[in-house]
C-alpha cells in the first residue's frame, strides 16, 4: 500500500471516528433520548451491531483454533491475524452493545448477581471468557521462544468448545424468546454459529489478502483455502435461509408468512437483496470462484461478505419485533416510542461508526505495534 | 288488565311522591303560599349544603386511604371488591393470588382506565400500562368494535423474568411481577420477551421537553413500589433508563385500594381480587364460563381473564 492509499483511508477513518465521538456524546448527554428504537421495537441498530461483531469475533477465533485443534499447518499464518481480528471485534460488541443499555453503568450486575436462566446472562458471561481466552491466546501466540504442539492442541479444542457455545448462545438468545414467532426458531443458534464462521473466516481473507504483514500471508495457495471456505460457508448460510423461508412460505400462510414476505418484498427489501443477496453472496461469490488465490480478489471478496453480512443481522433482529402482539396496539396509545416502524437515528449510526472505527484502530494499532511481522515464528515452533 | 309483574312498571307510588311536590296554588292563599316557599327553598338549601359537605368529606376520606380506604356505594360491585380486598389482606402475602378479569361485553373502549393509570403512576412518553386496544369486526351494516384492554398479565410462567441477566425482575407471591428499577439494567430483553408487548422503557423524555417549558405535573415523583421515584429533565436516575410495567397498583393495593383501571371504570367492566378467596367476585367471574385467557397457549399461564 502507497502513503497516498494510506492517507486516504487515515482521513476516512479519522472522519469516521470524529463523527462517532460526536454520538458517544451524545450519548452519554442526552441518554437515550436521540434514539429511534422505542418500547415496541426495543432492540435496533446497536443490538444488531452487537449480534454482527461477536459474530465475527466468534467465526474468526474459531479459524484460529481449527488450526491449533488439527494443526494445519498451511493456515498457521492466519492465526495471529485472526485472534486480532476476532479481539479488536469483540471490543467493538461490547463498546456498542453498553451503549443500549439504560443504565450503562450497572453492567457490572451481570457478574454480580447474574439470572443464569437468561440467555443474555449466559451469552454474557461466556462473551467475557471468550475475549479473556482469545486475548491469553494471542499473548502465548505473539510471547517470543517455543510452545508445544500439545499445548496448542488443547487450546484449540477448548477455543473450539467455547466459541461454538457463545456464538450458539447468542443465536438461541433470540431464539429461545417465545414472543416471536420469528425468532423462536430451532435453527436460530445453528445460523447464528454459521453466520459467525461466514463473517469471521471472510474478514480474516480481507485483512489477509489486502493487508498482509508478513511474507507467509502473500501465499495464493493460503488465499485459495479461506477463499473456498468462504465460498463453501456462503452455500451453507444461503441453504440454511433457504430452509428457514421456504418451510415458512411454501403455502402461504401461517404466522411467519407475511412478515418474511415483508423482509423479501416489503419496503426494506433492499437490505435483503442489494445488500445481503447481490453485494454479500452473488459478487463475492463471482470474485472468490474466479480468482481464488489473487489478493485483491480474494480481498475484496471476503471485505464485500464481512461487510454486508451486517444486512442479515439486521433481518433477523429488527423483523422479529415489528408485529404487534395483538391487532390495534399501535393505534390503540400514539406516542413516538410506541411504534412498530424502526430506522436507526443519526446517533445511533454514529455511535455504530464509533464503534467500527475503534476496532479498525485496535486493529492497526496491533499490528503496528505488536510483533506480528517476525517472519520465523512460524519456523520457531518447530512443530 | 292483568297488573304487571316488574316492581318497576309500579308506578303510583313515583306518582304519590311527586304529587308532594305539586305547589298547592290553588287552595292557598298568597301569604301563606310564599311562607311556605321560603321554608322549602330554606330546606332544600340545608339538605344541598349538607350534601356538598359529605361529596368533600368523602374526597377528603379518600385522600388518606390508610385511616379509611375509600368506600363505594353499597351493593356496588365496586364495594364488594374493596371489601374483598382488605379480607385478602388479612391474610399472609402466600396466600393471596391477585387477579383481574375484564369483562369485554361491558367495556365501552372510553379508556378511562388508561388515562387513570397514566395519572396515578405518572407516566411519561413512551410508557403505558394499560392501552385500550379498539378493533372493527363485521361489515356495514352488522359491525361493531372489540375492546380489549391490555394490563399486564401478571404470567405465573412469565418469560420476563427468565429472561432478565440480573435477577432485576421477579413473580412476588401473591401474583404480581415487579422489578426492582435500582438493579435493572435497562438491556430492554423482558421487553423483547414478553408476549403481550406489555412492558415498555422509560427514556427519559418529558412531554414538554420541546416546548417553552415543562410543566410541573411532569416532574412530580411517582409512588409504584411504595416508594418516592423523582423525576427530572435531564436526570439518568431511575426509573428512567428502564423496563416499566403494571403491578396491579401495587402501591394502591397494599394499603386497601383497589387498581385506578378498576375504580375509573365506568362500565364495571374490570373486575379485580383475590382468586383464592372462594367467594369472591374474581373467582366467580372466572369460573362463569365466558373467561379466556390471551395467547394462553403459549403456557405464560396469565392472571388476566378476558368475559368474552
Amino acid at each position: 500500500m502507497n502513503k497516498a492509499q494510506k492517507t486516504i483511508l487515515f482521513i476516512i477513518w479519522l472522519a469516521v471516528m470524529i463523527w462517532g465521538l460526536t454520538g458517544v456524546f451524545r450519548r452519554l448527554v442526552h441518554g437515550e433520548l436521540l434514539v429511534n428504537y422505542g418500547s415496541y421495537v426495543p432492540w435496533g441498530l446497536w443490538v444488531a451491531a452487537k449480534t454482527y461483531f461477536v459474530g465475527i469475533s466468534v467465526g474468526a477465533s474459531i479459524l484460529a483454533w481449527v488450526v491449533y485443534a488439527f494443526d494445519i499447518k498451511q493456515l498457521r499464518p492466519v492465526v495471529r491475524p485472526a485472534l486480532l481480528v476476532s479481539a479488536a471485534t469483540m471490543a467493538a460488541g461490547l463498546i456498542v452493545i453498553s451503549f443500549d443499555l439504560g443504565h450503562m453503568w450497572r453492567t457490572y450486575e451481570v457478574f454480580t448477581r447474574p439470572n443464569f436462566s437468561s440467555m443474555l446472562a449466559i451469552a454474557t458471561w461466556l462473551s467475557m471468557a471468550h475475549l479473556i481466552y482469545v486475548i491469553a491466546a494471542l499473548t502465548i501466540e505473539l510471547k517470543p521462544g517455543r510452545t508445544h504442539s500439545s499445548t496448542l492442541r488443547i487450546m484449540g479444542w477448548f477455543g473450539l468448545f467455547l466459541a461454538v457455545t457463545f456464538s450458539g448462545g447468542n443465536g438461541a438468545e433470540f431464539a429461545a424468546m417465545i414472543s416471536s414467532p420469528y425468532w423462536h426458531s430451532s435453527l436460530g443458534p445453528i445460523m447464528s454459529i454459521g453466520g459467525a464462521l461466514l463473517s469471521g473466516v471472510a474478514l480474516v481473507l480481507a485483512s489477509v489478502a489486502l493487508f498482509p504483514f508478513s511474507p507467509e500471508q502473500d501465499n495464493p495457495q493460503l488465499l485459495k483455502i479461506l477463499s473456498r471456505t468462504v465460498v463453501g460457508l456462503i452455500f451453507f448460510i444461503l441453504l440454511l435461509e433457504w430452509s428457514e423461508f421456504s418451510i415458512s412460505m411454501w403455502y402461504a400462510r401461517g404466522e411467519d408468512y407475511n412478515l418474511l414476505y415483508s423482509i423479501l418484498f416489503g419496503p426494506y427489501a433492499y437490505v435483503f437483496w442489494f445488500f445481503h443477496i447481490i453485494s454479500g453472496s452473488i459478487i463475492p461469490l463471482i470474485l472468490l470462484l474466479w480468482k481464488p488465490a489473487q489478493r485483491l480478489s480474494a480481498g475484496f471478496g471476503g471485505a464485500m461478505v464481512a461487510v454486508f453480512y451486517f444486512a442479515v443481522r439486521l433481518n433477523h433482529v429488527i423483523p422479529g419485533q415489528v408485529t404487534p402482539a395483538m391487532k390495534g396496539l399501535q393505534q390503540a396509545y400514539t406516542d413516538k416510542w410506541l411504534t412498530f416502524a424502526y430506522f436507526p437515528s443519526s446517533n445511533e449510526w454514529a455511535v455504530f461508526g464509533f464503534s467500527v472505527a475503534l476496532s479498525v484502530a485496535i486493529f492497526y494499532l496491533g499490528i503496528r505495534y505488536l510483533p506480528f511481522s517476525t517472519t520465523n515464528s512460524i519456523e520457531e515452533r518447530g512443530e | 288488565m292483568k297488573k304487571s309483574a316488574l316492581p318497576c312498571r309500579e308506578s303510583k307510588p313515583m306518582e304519590k311522591e311527586n304529587s308532594a311536590f305539586k305547589p298547592p296554588v290553588t287552595n292557598l292563599k298568597r301569604r301563606k303560599f310564599l311562607k311556605n316557599s321560603f321554608i322549602a327553598i330554606g330546606g332544600l338549601g340545608t339538605i344541598t349544603g349538607l350534601a356538598v359537605n359529605n361529596v368533600f368529606a368523602g374526597e377528603q376520606t379518600a385522600a388518606s386511604p390508610l385511616k379509611d380506604p375509600e368506600s363505594f356505594a353499597d351493593g356496588s360491585h365496586l364495594e364488594r371488591m374493596r371489601v374483598e380486598l382488605l379480607r385478602a389482606l388479612e391474610k399472609p402475602v402466600d396466600q393471596r393470588k391477585w387477579v383481574m378479569v375484564i369483562d369485554q361485553q361491558k367495556c365501552v373502549g372510553c379508556s378511562a382506565c388508561t388515562v387513570s393509570c397514566n395519572s396515578e403512576n405518572n407516566l411519561p412518553p413512551g410508557v403505558v400500562y394499560r392501552p385500550v386496544t379498539k378493533v372493527e369486526v363485521g361489515k356495514y351494516p352488522d359491525v361493531s368494535w372489540v375492546f380489549t384492554p391490555r394490563p399486564c398479565m401478571q404470567c405465573d410462567n412469565p418469560p420476563c423474568v427468565s429472561g432478565c441477566p440480573v435477577n432485576a425482575t421477579w413473580k412476588r407471591e401473591d401474583g404480581i411481577v415487579v422489578i426492582d428499577y435500582d438493579i435493572c439494567i435497562g438491556c430492554r430483553n423482558c421487553i423483547a420477551a414478553c408476549p403481550y408487548n406489555a412492558r415498555t422503557a422509560d427514556f427519559g423524555d418529558f412531554f414538554g421537553l420541546e416546548t417553552p417549558e415543562i410543566m410541573d405535573y411532569e416532574t412530580r415523583p411517582n409512588f409504584e413500589y411504595s416508594k418516592e421515584w423523582p423525576r427530572n429533565p435531564g436526570s439518568h436516575e431511575s426509573p428512567i433508563g428502564n423496563a416499566r410495567k403494571c403491578t396491579f397498583c401495587l402501591h394502591r393495593v397494599r394499603v386497601g385500594m383497589l387498581p385506578a383501571c378498576v375504580t375509573t371504570c365506568l362500565g364495571g367492566a374490570t373486575s379485580f381480587g383475590d382468586y383464592n378467596d372462594e367467594n369472591s367476585l374474581v373467582h366467580e367471574l372466572v369460573g362463569s364460563g365466558r373467561a379466556k385467557r390471551m395467547k394462553e397457549e403459549l403456557g405464560t399461564a396469565p392472571s388476566v381473564y378476558y368475559l368474552i
